[in-house]
């Protein structure tokens, strides 16, 4: 491996990836690090008999008696287990990582009073979070595995490294991950991924749809829908997905046997499934966003974005807030409780090709017709980054470390930190023989899959995926039993769609009244109605009701009338009080005023 | 108690025999004679009391003969004895009842003839303690006044019993979880450390290596470096030592005291001057040594400087030497008379000036470089202020000073210099009207076409109604009651002061074109028109003299300021559509002024150009055509960026800004009150009394973002799974947002942490009885209902209380033990 990299001068390939099937490229940093990490360990062993050492030579020198050596000797062993503590107290947080936990500033609590019941309790509770966040942050130590990363010599560049460089650098079972699909029949593929990364569905415009395990290339089902494909999406689990048809959605097992046909969706170019909420939200040629909950089988809101057709479309995974971008140039930001978008945003002058958003829904990455690459701060709706590039992005994609791909044309670039910092060259690049229409980085891989005119590629991006993934969220290697568990604890679990917005907090404030509603409740108590009861023996002609309406409602208004006579009165004296106050403490020269009446 | 009566029932019996004996009265004798049979009642006693009849035994024996012989006779002879005793009742059984009325038979009087003699010493003794021992029982209380106490007994005592239980309820109440059953047996596993402590030696062998380890002085001591001997050995060395370090230190506290009594003193002193000059030096010196610190520590001096940073951006925060308040209205009022006051109010200004002015003062040490002109221009502003011997601290006259100076030394300012010169226009043309007479002579040379252009431009701007308006309110500010006629029309004022205005202002414009050319424009959104851009330079003046003295700390800053990003036409249109229509619009700017925010900042970011590669499309036969129109469309598109998109937007943006304000509502009926129908005309005045104001609009939250429009409806779905009011015992909604901020769930936690943030306040063992808690228990001495209840008392939180708490529960069971 040594000898390989000696030859061929390769850019150095560091990091090693979790567990069994992580690819990790290079076998000898792991194995440096771990030398490094016993040294490491042993370091302290020395220092310690380093320090008994010092110890036991100062009581020597304090008193140079021989018997006195003798008696220390035999007490350095007793020492050696009474030896206090090198490091006391609890092992240091990292700032960093206490701050990734703590969520936000807490309430100061100050309890005065002797039994102070709720207030002793919440300041309990405050104590907890804080302790909870230590722990998680503690717990970080478990997440022993950290994403990879390609290093360039100092007459190299990443960009320069093809795949095969790559390849052959790394081990073969990562080496496998990268392959290409040659289907060049069914011309410009999209693709998905579902979300624990297992498996791949893609489809061709001309109608072939397949699912497959990628990793071990198993083939789920083949199928060709006779008929146009636009899009095509994974719904909660690998059993089903979605594909968007040349006039209808239709829902297909992983059997390829056809599900549902939604014909209520029709001429859907675009769309996202919301894995939290249950939704698949669909964006068509005629320019509809509609919601469809999965897990009912209902519409669940349908708009008319009036932008005419809509072809870009990307999901907040952090607020499942669903972005669409225009030929105007704007973004718009859309939940399905909201007829109107919840934000809409300029970003380009000309037409948006490309959305993406990154998992933590902290950067937005837009791409226009007017070659601008640009990044938004999404929480502010600020723009972070503008990109001049040498073709506008027609596909964008965040990867879980927080790259950026991006499909111009026929090449993919691959740039790296360049939402909070200017990127000046692409990390990777690969260029395709043809133009590039599905892009999509594999969860808890470093794979980029790639679908294009001839078929699927997947590339190899050293650092793309999460190194540790949490399996009780997104397990990589689920069983059929854990599968079937896990769909029910979804659904379980599931998020109602109310709660979509642009904070998703939201749910945790309290609902305060608008200006308006307060005056309508205002309105609605002056015109409140008096409703006169129904009596009997003839006393409830229609004369005596009104008589008695009238006779109640005249009250009502005198009552009014007195109370504000007697707030004003009220207010009066009370401003008497002060000023007689104020006068009484006035100026000592004020006794030389004249006094009025 | 009735032996003793009886025994004084019986000596007082004797007594009265006697004195019957020696005075022979009849009454007294039936009384002894009634004391007799009483006595013989209680012969039993008598005889106890032998003593006192020992001296006169005969004539007792005689008196008992005669009586019984007395009484044989009445009896036997059924002679009834004429009663001759003064008393109103009768009694049947003749005996006198003791109460006669009122003429009470008093002890003084029967054995008052005792004092005379020396004889019966025994008897005077006897009566003597008699008197004094005598203690008469109360009155029984009042039924309820009897009951009441009792009950305020009762109370008291019960209180006292209940008490005892508060600390534990309270903990109870308190606890974070309670275990039922409340008793448990602590079980605790022997720690090595308790096994050493309780360790015993017990065999020989372990008795006499404790004796070795513990014994001896020189045993080697845990927490100790040295054994005792040795300790020993080095305190008997080092006495001098100790000696000398003591005297150092009663040294060392006197001086403290010294020092202490001095600042005492310097505290006390009232003379202002003194404190001044006092501040000053300290000042001074702390100015020096952040000097010295740059040198010696540049770390430490950034730190300093931040922190003066930090006072002066507060200091331009608040008001408090802005001489505003009422204090310095007073002042001010007082100022034309008073120098003294004059002088307050100059300091103040003074200072407000040095402390905005401090960073520039630092900075120029730091790059010295950048500020090299501007510290020359400072000092020929010195030399100006030599010259014309004004007072420099006056603060009215700075600014005219800087004026002056700058107006002097126009030979060729330095090029960065303009910009700043211009923002300065407006002040100084006043100004110059005022000082500089001999420029009015000079007439406007043909040669510049610059003006003409200006003059053009100018008029563009005096069309726009709004811009101009807001204008001449700036004027005003700017020049208070001064010459210039409200009335007057601005184009005019315009006018005249460019004849005025001469060579600068031909200068000045030559910047502006300058600048424009100079304007990088390589934007996006690159055309911008002349008429955009004026306005901007507009704004640009007026941010700029807004801003005053210390806004721009470099030149850098200055330039960008002017610069016009790229993106721009998008914020120089619009505020001419808003001013327009929309007079808040122009409110809100002018708050934007205020907080010195220029909006417009943050839509420009410089596009940086990434290395990307070109796509190629060399392969591809089929697709070629198809690609090379999507390129084509590319780069017209490009060619042709639409600047409609942007305008569209500014229009949708304003729309819903006001679609989104609250409207005025209008009541006015036609008719009412009034002569109604068609031609007749409504008096304003009373149309608009019947116009209900809306409230002022709420900022929206997109102001001062001008790429976004954010929808400011409320989701009303959202609502329904919101809490509606705030839960009680939260003082503010922000603080019980705050107490749910964090989630609980083991998605988010650790296992441990879900458990403790989970943690039910009651828990029960099941199986388990739980029984009342008992007192017997509770309050028994033993160590282990100790621990546990401090046990409990370490889950609570609530730091000082616990502690009081346990305290007093602690100190409770001390004294019971």
């Amino acid at each position: 491996m040594a000898d390989d990299e000696d030859t061929t001068g390769f850019a150095k390939l560091k990091g090693s990836k979790q567990t069994k099937r992580a690819p990790r490229y290079f076998d000898e940093s792991s194995v440096k690090a771990s030398t490094s990490d016993k040294h490491e360990t042993n370091k302290p062993l020395e220092r310690k008999s380093e320090d008994k050492k010092k110890k036991s030579g100062k009581k020597r020198a304090s008193a140079p008696d021989s018997d006195h050596v003798d008696r220390k000797r035999g007490k350095e062993t007793w020492d050696s287990d009474e030896e206090k503590d090198p490091f006391p107290g609890e092992a240091p947080i990292k700032e960093e990582a206490l701050a990734r936990y703590t969520r936000g500033e807490g309430n100061k609590i100050k309890i005065r009073a002797k039994t102070a019941g709720p207030k002793l309790e919440r300041k309990t509770m405050e104590k907890k979070f804080h302790l909870a966040a230590q722990q998680a942050a503690r717990a970080e130590l478990l997440l022993g595995e950290d994403h990879g990363y390609l290093e360039a010599s100092d007459d190299e560049d990443t960009s320069q490294l093809s795949q095969t460089d790559i390849a052959d650098a790394v081990d073969i079972s990562a080496a496998q991950k990268h392959f290409d699909l040659k289907l060049d029949k069914f011309g410009p593929y999209r693709m998905n991924y579902t979300r624990n990364g297992r498996f791949l569905v893609i489809a061709g415009r001309r109608g072939h749809v397949a699912a497959l395990d990628w990793m071990s290339k198993k083939l789920l089902c083949e199928i060709n829908v006779m008929e146009g494909v636009h899009d095509v999406k994974w719904l909660h689990v690998e059993t089903m997905f979605a594909v968007a048809q040349q006039r209808w959605t239709y829902i297909y097992d992983h059997q390829g046997v056809e599900l549902h046909c939604l014909k209520k969706f029709n001429n859907v170019l675009k769309m996202e499934f919301l894995p939290y909420h249950f939704l698949l939200a669909t964006a068509s040629s005629t320019g509809f966003l509609q919601y469809l909950d999965v897990s009912l089988g209902k519409e669940l809101a349908a708009f008319n974005v009036k932008q005419g057709c809509l072809n870009v479309m990307t999901q907040n995974p952090q607020n499942a807030v669903v972005h669409l971008g225009h030929a105007n140039g704007t973004v718009t930001l859309w939940s399905p409780n909201v007829k109107e978008p919840l934000a809409k945003l300029l970003s380009h002058v000309t037409a948006v090709r490309s959305i993406a958003v990154d998992k933590t829904g902290t950067y937005m990455a837009t791409s226009g017709q007017d070659r601008y690459m640009k990044v938004f701060d999404i929480r502010a709706l600020k723009p972070l980054q503008v990109y001049r590039m040498s073709a506008g992005a027609g596909q964008l994609a965040f990867s879980q470390t927080g790259l950026v791909a991006a499909a111009l044309g026929n090449v993919v670039e691959v740039y790296k930190d360049c939402c909070s910092n200017v990127a000046e060259k692409p990390y990777l690049t690969h260029r395709l023989r043809n133009n590039i229409t599905g892009l999509q980085f594999c969860p808890y891989e470093d794979v980029l899959g790639v679908g294009h005119q001839d078929g699927f590629t997947s590339l190899l991006i050293p650092g793309a995926g999460e190194a540790n993934f949490d399996a009780f969220e997104n397990n990589p290697y689920q069983t059929k039993k854990q599968r079937r568990d896990y769909e029910v604890k979804m659904l379980l679990e599931k998020i109602q769609p109310e709660m979509i917005g642009l904070d998703p907090g939201g749910v945790g404030q309290v609902s305060q009244l608008t200006a308006q509603e307060v005056e309508k409740r205002e309105q609605e108590a002056i015109q409140k109605k008096f409703e006169p009861a129904k009596k009997k023996k003839g006393r409830s002609k229609s004369l005596k009701t009104v008589q008695r309406t009238k006779g109640v409602e005249e009250e009502w208004r005198r009552m009014k009338v007195r109370q504000k006579m007697r707030e004003e009165e009220e207010k009066r004296k009370k401003q008497q009080k002060d000023h007689k106050k104020k006068d009484k403490w006035g100026s000592a020269l004020d006794r030389f005023q004249k006094k009025e009446n | 108690m009735t032996v003793l009566r009886l025994l004084n029932i019986h000596t007082f019996c004797d007594i009265v025999q006697r004195s019957a004996i020696m005075a022979d009265d009849p009454v007294r004798t039936l009384l002894a004679v009634n004391a007799d049979q009483a006595d013989e009642d209680d012969s039993a006693l008598v005889l106890s009391d032998d003593e006192a009849e020992s001296d006169n035994e005969g004539q007792h024996r005689n008196l008992l003969d005669a009586i019984s012989s007395l009484d044989k006779k009445s009896r036997i002879k059924g002679k009834v004895i004429q009663r001759s005793e003064p008393s109103l009742q009768v009694s049947p059984f003749d005996i006198s009842s003791g109460d006669n009325g009122g003429s009470r038979v008093h002890l003084n009087e029967l054995v008052g003839s005792l004092r005379n003699t020396n004889q019966f010493s025994k008897v005077k003794t006897q009566i003597r303690k008699m008197q004094g021992r005598q203690k008469v029982i109360d009155a029984p209380l009042v039924k309820p006044q009897a009951e009441r106490i009792e009950r305020s007994l009762a109370y008291k005592a019960t209180k006292k019993e209940v008490s005892r239980w508060t600390p534990i309820v309270r903990q109870n109440r308190q606890a974070a979880q309670l275990v039922f059953p409340l008793q448990q047996e602590p079980v605790s596993l022997p720690t090595t450390d308790s096994m050493v402590k309780s360790f015993k030696p017990s065999t020989d062998l372990e008795r006499e290596i404790f004796e070795v380890l513990h014994g001896s002085k020189f045993a080697e001591r845990r927490d100790h470096e040295l054994t005792e001997a040795e300790e020993e050995a080095l305190r008997a060395m080092s006495l001098d030592e100790a000696l000398s370090r003591r005297k150092e230190l009663q040294k060392m506290r006197a001086l403290q005291s010294y020092h202490a009594a001095k600042c005492a003193r310097e505290k006390k002193i009232k003379s202002k001057k003194y404190h001044r000059v006092k501040k000053r030096s300290r000042l001074h010196a702390e100015k020096l040594a952040i000097e010295e610190l740059h040198k010696t520590n540049p770390e430490l001096a950034l730190e300093e400087i931040r922190k003066a940073e930090k006072l002066h951006a507060e200091e331009r925060a608040s008001l408090r030497h802005k001489n505003t308040g009422k204090w310095a209205r007073s002042k001010m009022v007082m100022a034309k008379f008073d120098d003294e006051a004059r002088q307050a109010v100059q300091e103040q200004l003074e200072k407000s000036r040095e402390l905005t002015n401090q960073i520039r003062a630092l900075q120029q040490d730091s790059s010295s470089d950048d500020d090299q002109e501007e510290r020359e221009e400072e000092e020929s502003e010195e030399a100006v202020v030599m010259e014309m011997g004004v007072d420099d601290k006056n603060p009215w006259m700075r600014s005219a000073l800087k004026i002056n100076s700058k107006s002097d030394q126009k030979d060729d300012p330095p090029v960065e210099e303009k910009q700043q010169l211009r923002t300065d226009e407006e002040e100084t043309e006043q100004v110059e009207e005022v000082t500089s007479g001999e420029k009015d002579t000079i007439e406007e040379q043909p040669q510049q076409k610059h003006i003409d252009e200006k003059e053009e431009l100018e008029e563009v701007k005096v069309e726009n109604a709004s811009t101009k308006k807001r204008r001449r309110r700036n004027k005003k500010k700017k020049e208070g009651e001064n010459e210039v006629e409200e009335k007057a029309d601005w184009s005019d004022v315009l006018k005249d002061e460019k004849k005025t205005g001469k060579k600068r202002k031909r200068r000045r414009k030559k910047t502006e074109v300058d600048a424009k050319k100079s304007r990088p424009d390589g934007g996006v959104m690159g055309r911008t028109t002349d008429e955009a851009g004026e306005v901007q330079d507009f704004d640009d003046d007026e941010t700029m003299l807004e801003e005053g003295l210390e806004r721009r700390k470099t030149l850098e800053e200055v330039e960008a300021a002017a610069k016009i990003p790229d993106a721009e036409t998008l914020s120089t249109q619009q505020p001419k559509v808003d001013q327009a229509t929309n007079p808040s619009l122009q409110k809100q700017r002018e708050i934007v002024k205020e907080v010195h925010i220029n909006p417009e900042k943050f839509f420009t970011i410089q596009p940086s150009k990434l290395k990307s590669s070109a796509p190629t499309y060399l392969d591809v036969d089929d697709n070629i055509d198809m690609i090379d129109f999507d390129q084509q469309r590319e780069n017209i598109e490009e060619a042709f960026a639409n600047d409609d998109v942007v305008t569209e937007f500014v229009e949708e943006k304003r729309k819903a800004e006001e679609a989104g304000k609250p409207k005025d509502i209008d009541l006015f009926m036609p008719g009412w009150g009034n002569w109604g129908g068609v031609g007749v005309k409504v008096n304003r005045k009373k149309r608009t009394r019947f116009i209900k104001r809306a409230p002022p609009p709420k900022p929206r939250q997109d102001w001062g973002l001008h790429h976004v429009i954010i929808n400011e409806d409320k989701d009303v779905h959202l609502k329904t799974h919101q809490v509606r009011q705030l839960p009680k015992g939260f003082g503010s909604i922000s603080e019980f947002e705050r107490s749910i901020r964090a989630p609980l769930g083991k998605d988010w936690n650790t296992p441990s942490a879900v458990a403790k943030l989970t943690e039910p306040k009651v828990v029960t063992r099941a199986g388990t009885i739980i029984e009342p808690i008992s007192g017997e228990e509770t309050f028994k001495k033993s160590k282990g209902k100790k621990m546990d209840l401090e046990g409990i008392n370490e889950e609570r939180e609530g730091g000082k209380k616990d502690r009081r708490n346990g305290g007093k529960r602690n100190s409770k069971k001390g004294g019971s033990e």
